[in-house]
């Protein structure tokens, strides 16, 4: 075909002339931003979901209340999944003339599936880690029992009807309950023993667990198998239902690595706009002259939209190319920090990619090549015929709805999509009004003194609709990236926050009242600071303003595993929580009673609001307060928290028991066993190593964000460069033609600074305001974050704008400065 | 004398402008034979360049017709009129027109090409030798004087064999010297290629190449001379 032929021809003296090359690398970076972000985090979350599993000790689990069926185990052979089996049940444990209560746990020969046990000799020696239970006829014992049962390696007990040899402390379980309603010390045996005891009998309390690991195809067949098989008692449950802490972590880090790739996407499509309209302006006097000569419309479209596709397509392939490289890098970089070998990247984040940047030109360099065919043939006479129309957004309406219908399939989310589609036609709406107000009031500031000053300015005003458009722009870019970093700091800022160096890795429950000074005594004893203790109230939630509430689902996705749906942990307290803050209504006075604060997503749950009458019921009486106030809870923080805290009267005379967490160190494991010996009532949980899990998770995303961070970086950069290219022939052209007329170069410099300042300067004011009020929607729409906007935040736009723009601005005008004005002029003809 | 080449009949252009309705050519009528060399001289605003857009069939007229070799082009749409244009048309701009993006010898073969000519590079070669430019055939225009860059427009404007060459003021970008020799280019070639030329200008130098002159002034012929 001619006009390709033609098309190809025209390319090459295209490319060289730079018409070209901001579209080619701002495609290319999105396309590679987008693959490497795809792939690599498709590496990341499968190697992160691993290691999440290992809270699991599967990827997948079932639970039952009775045992399981075999045709769940046949689906689960049939699909090759790796499988295996627990059984927990409470029950008795005898050494010698000793009784204890203990939580036994049965595990077959391949428990755990993911993570791994620790274990030590004695109570005394370190423990190493194993990948295996107990083998037949042994039992390891938590330390607590161990220490109750006074044992020592090799000694027998008995569960049952049979003898076990004690052969290892168990101090970490990879699906430890973090549960501590009625949690007894832990006794593991193994399954093939679990017969011999003759302790589970038909109607035996007991819970039955199948385990489940492989790849996520085999584990998403084995959901759609097995869901319709399930009975009301059981469940399936991953990482992801299983433990809401890390939920919240995986969740946030999906989105902000989705959303950084998404901005690069959007951020290329700012720039083909600008690119593409600067070359076809460039090309208006072709296509008429082509037009002279006979060409159809088909033919010159062929040849001017053809230089923008090829260009295009070659650099979505080598922005695939080079995504997979990038990848390929960052998973090198993170490679000591990742559990194992990382698994290699599928070709969908590529293909999608692709995709992608091809829908991504031509959806937005489309509506600006349509005007080809407004370009009439008489502009060859007459040169003020056919202008490139300023377009409106709306222009772009369907190719940004192609484009968001490509993400949505890319990063799966189509909320997160709808978001960053409609913010940023928001944004660059109120960017676009505050750009023509702040034109209009500069037009009104009066110009007296300094020859390249007046220039300057009445460069930008007079292009009244090129610089809004272009300030437009570049407060996209600016904002974009301003954007970024306000939810990125604040991201991880807050993710550090909630798991401190001294995060609280120790859960203890049934404190009586009279034991909180022996219990402060030991935490002397071993200087370890005292814990803040919490009075705690068992008790259901009846009614709410009379009406009964017993059906309600109170758990929602933040109780736990196995919690009675009704049985609830009640607190009192005369202050206010210091991790925990009132968002509505107030806290009492000592003088006021009869209240009750509630957790503001539980409030949410049973529908209940400030001014409610809550009732409740504490071992047969019943109690009523008043809703007075909403607090929020930080569930992932690790810290005590409760639904309902109780103004103290309505708790008068309840029974109590104390619940605390607190940090101890590594030097003080001793006071564990103190704790376990003097206070035989207390139940301690060990919740260090599931705190140690999730801070080297977050560590981990952290650094990805940081890295995928660099992408959206460059994509920022090209649309600035973009922005300023878009005008910059009537610049060159303006400049020449000045020199012409005898200003000096210093003049015109003095000149080009004042626009490029003046841009960089109300560019940079309005992304900060645009960025600070879409940063705090986003932040709690999307990421559950309440911002604090650095007043800072004004200074680094401003600066990074004047900056940026002015670099970029100069660096393309210098040359044209040194040229002699008649060349300029006659290479622009 | 042959058939008219070029024929039009009352031909009138009426636009709306800011002090109201406008009308910037009057009743036009005239034909134009075949080999025939036609000068369309006026002042600045005489209606030349409009008239010229509409004899091509740049532009619309609002009454009239133009016939191009017998074909009414304002009965035809844009692609055929551009086609049209493609097999019997060619033009010399003032400011040159040169695809800034193609060498010389791409741009003279452009025309060609377009109409899928397998031989345009052969041929787009022997023009630009033809005006004198053989050694500078991989020129980008930039890299060319006014004149070359006229030389290589004319090179351009012969190298379909046109039935009919318009060229709007072709000295108008040079100086007297180069204007002269592009001029006297101009008619050789034309000479040569037995095409037929219409040259609207305000020289009264080029216009005594042609041997007939339409006189314009304020969007009506006033004269037309041989």
């Amino acid at each position: 075909m001619n006009g390709l032929r033609l098309s190809l021809r025209m390319l090459r003296r295209s490319w060289r002339s730079g018409e070209i090359q901001i579209l080619f690398w701002a495609l290319l970076i999105a396309v590679a931003g987008m693959t490497a972000v795809e792939a690599f985090t498709d590496r990341v979350q499968q190697a992160l979901e691993n290691q999440a599993s290992d809270l699991l000790a599967a990827d997948l689990v079932l639970q039952s209340d009775h045992p399981i069926e075999n045709a769940f185990v046949e689906r689960a052979q049939e699909l090759g999944l790796q499988f295996d089996f627990k059984t927990e049940f409470p029950s008795i444990v005898t050494a010698g003339d000793t009784l204890q209560l203990g939580a036994i746990k049965a595990v077959g020969g391949a428990y755990p599936l993911r993570g791994h046990l620790r274990i030590s000799d004695d109570i005394g020696a370190a423990a190493v880690a194993t990948t295996q239970g107990p083998s037949p006829g042994q039992a390891w014992l938590g330390a607590r029992i161990w220490s109750q049962l006074a044992l020592d390696a090799g000694d027998k007990i008995k569960l049952g009807a049979k003898t076990f040899t004690v052969t290892a402390v168990l101090w970490q379980e990879p699906d430890q309950s973090s549960n501590f309603s009625a949690l007894a010390p832990r006794v593991m045996i193994h399954l093939d023993d679990l017969a011999a005891t003759a302790l589970l009998q038909r109607g035996s309390r007991a819970r039955y667990t199948l385990l489940l690991a492989g790849s996520p195809s085999q584990l998403s067949g084995f959901r759609q198998k097995a869901e319709p098989l399930l009975n009301p008692d059981q469940r399936l449950q991953d990482i992801r239902q299983a433990r809401p802490q890390m939920d919240i972590a995986l969740e946030r880090a999906d989105r902000f690595l989705a959303l950084a790739a998404m901005v690069s996407v959007v951020l290329a499509g700012v720039a083909i706009v600008s690119a593409s309209r600067r070359y076809l302006s460039r090309h208006l006097d072709a296509c008429a002259v082509l037009r002279c000569m006979g060409a159809s419309y088909q033919t010159i479209f062929t040849i001017i939209a053809g230089q923008l596709v090829v260009a295009g397509m070659a650099a979505a392939a080598l922005g695939v190319a080079l995504g997979y490289g990038a990848q390929f890098l960052l998973g090198q970089a993170l490679a000591p920090l990742l559990p194992g070998q990382l698994p290699l990247p599928g070709w969908l984040p590529g293909l999608g990619a692709f995709l992608l940047g091809t829908v991504l030109l031509l959806s937005f360099a489309l509506p600006t090549l349509l005007q080809l065919r407004k370009v009439p043939a008489l502009r060859v006479l007459r040169h003020d015929l056919g202008n490139l129309e300023a377009q409106g957004i709306t222009v772009y309406a369907l190719g940004m709805a192609v484009v968001a219908v490509l993400m949505v399939w890319q990063v799966r989310d189509i909320l997160l999509v709808a978001y960053v589609v409609l913010g940023v036609v928001m944004a660059a709406a109120l960017l676009y009004a505050a750009a023509w107000i702040m034109i209009r009031l500069l037009r009104a500031v009066p110009l007296k003194n300094g020859y390249g000053w007046r220039l300057g300015l009445r460069a930008m005003t007079q292009r009244g609709s090129d610089t809004a458009r272009q300030l437009t722009a570049c407060g996209i870019g600016l904002m974009v990236l301003l954007l970024l970093a306000l939810i990125r700091n604040d991201l991880l800022g807050q993710w550090q926050a909630s798991l401190p160096d001294k995060a609280p890795n120790q859960f203890l429950i049934n404190l009586l009242p009279d034991q909180q000074q022996q219990l402060y005594g030991l935490f002397d004893q071993h200087e370890v600071e005292r814990p803040l203790l919490h009075p705690t109230v068992r008790g259901r939630l009846v009614a709410i303003n009379g009406e009964d509430v017993s059906k309600v689902d109170v758990d929602g996705d933040h109780a736990g595993q196995g919690r009675s749906t009704r049985s609830l942990n009640f607190s009192f307290s005369s202050s206010e929580p210091e991790y925990s803050p009132v968002v509505a209504g107030r806290w009492w006075s000592e003088s006021e009673s009869g209240l009750v604060s509630l957790e503001q997503e539980f409030a949410q749950r049973i529908d209940a609001r400030i001014g409610d009458l809550i009732r409740i019921n504490v071992a047969g009486v019943e109690l009523e307060a008043e809703v007075a106030n909403l607090r929020k809870v930080e569930w992932e923080s690790f810290r005590v928290n409760f639904y309902m805290i109780f103004s103290p009267d309505v708790m008068a005379n309840q029974p109590v028991t104390y619940i605390s967490s607190y940090y101890q160190p590594e030097t003080a494991r001793r006071l564990l066993r103190d704790i376990v010996a003097q206070l035989p009532n207390v139940t301690l949980i060990d919740v260090g190593s599931m705190v140690t899990q999730i801070k080297q998770i977050i560590d981990r995303v952290t650094r990805t964000v940081e890295l995928v961070f660099i992408f959206t970086l460059g994509a920022g950069g090209v649309v600035l460069f973009a922005a300023i290219h878009a005008t910059l022939d009537q610049r060159i052209r303006h400049s020449a033609l000045m020199r012409a007329l005898g200003a000096s170069r210093r003049q015109l410099n003095q000149a080009n600074l004042v626009e490029f300042i003046g841009l960089g300067l109300m560019a940079g004011f309005i992304a900060s305001a645009v960025a600070t009020v879409v940063a705090s929607v986003i932040a709690s729409l999307l990421f559950d974050l309440v911002i604090i906007i650095n007043p800072l935040v004004w200074l680094w736009g401003i600066i990074l704008g004047v900056l940026l723009v002015s670099m970029v601005g100069f660096s393309a005008t210098r040359h044209v400065l040194r040229q002699p004005p008649w060349q300029v002029l006659r290479t622009l003809d | 004398m042959s058939a008219p080449v070029l024929l039009v009949s009352s031909l009138s252009k009426t636009v709306n402008g800011p002090g109201g309705r406008l009308q910037l050519l009057h009743d036009i009528n005239f034909s134009v034979n075949a080999g025939e060399r036609v000068a369309i001289v006026g002042a600045s605003g005489a209606g030349k360049s409009t008239l010229l857009g509409l004899l091509a069939g740049l532009d619309t007229p609002s009454t009239g017709s133009v016939h191009l070799d017998g074909v009414s082009m304002f009965d035809l749409d844009e692609d055929q009129r551009a086609r049209l244009r493609g097999d019997n048309i060619s033009f010399v701009f003032q400011s040159f027109q040169l695809l800034v993006n193609l060498t010389a010898l791409e741009n003279v073969a452009l025309p060609l090409e377009i109409k899928g000519d397998a031989g345009a590079l052969a041929k787009a070669r022997k023009r630009l030798h033809e005006v004198g430019l053989a050694e500078r055939i991989h020129h980008y225009p930039s890299q060319l004087s006014g004149g070359e860059q006229q030389r290589v427009a004319l090179a351009r404007a012969f190298v379909t064999e046109p039935k009919l060459l318009f060229a709007d003021e072709p000295t108008g970008s040079l100086d007297s010297n180069t204007g002269e020799a592009v001029i006297e280019l101009l008619t050789r070639l034309n000479q040569e290629h037995g095409s037929t030329l219409l040259i609207v200008t305000h020289d009264d130098k080029v216009a005594r190449y042609c041997q007939r002159t339409i006189t314009m002034e304020a969007g009506r012929i006033m004269e037309s001379q041989a």
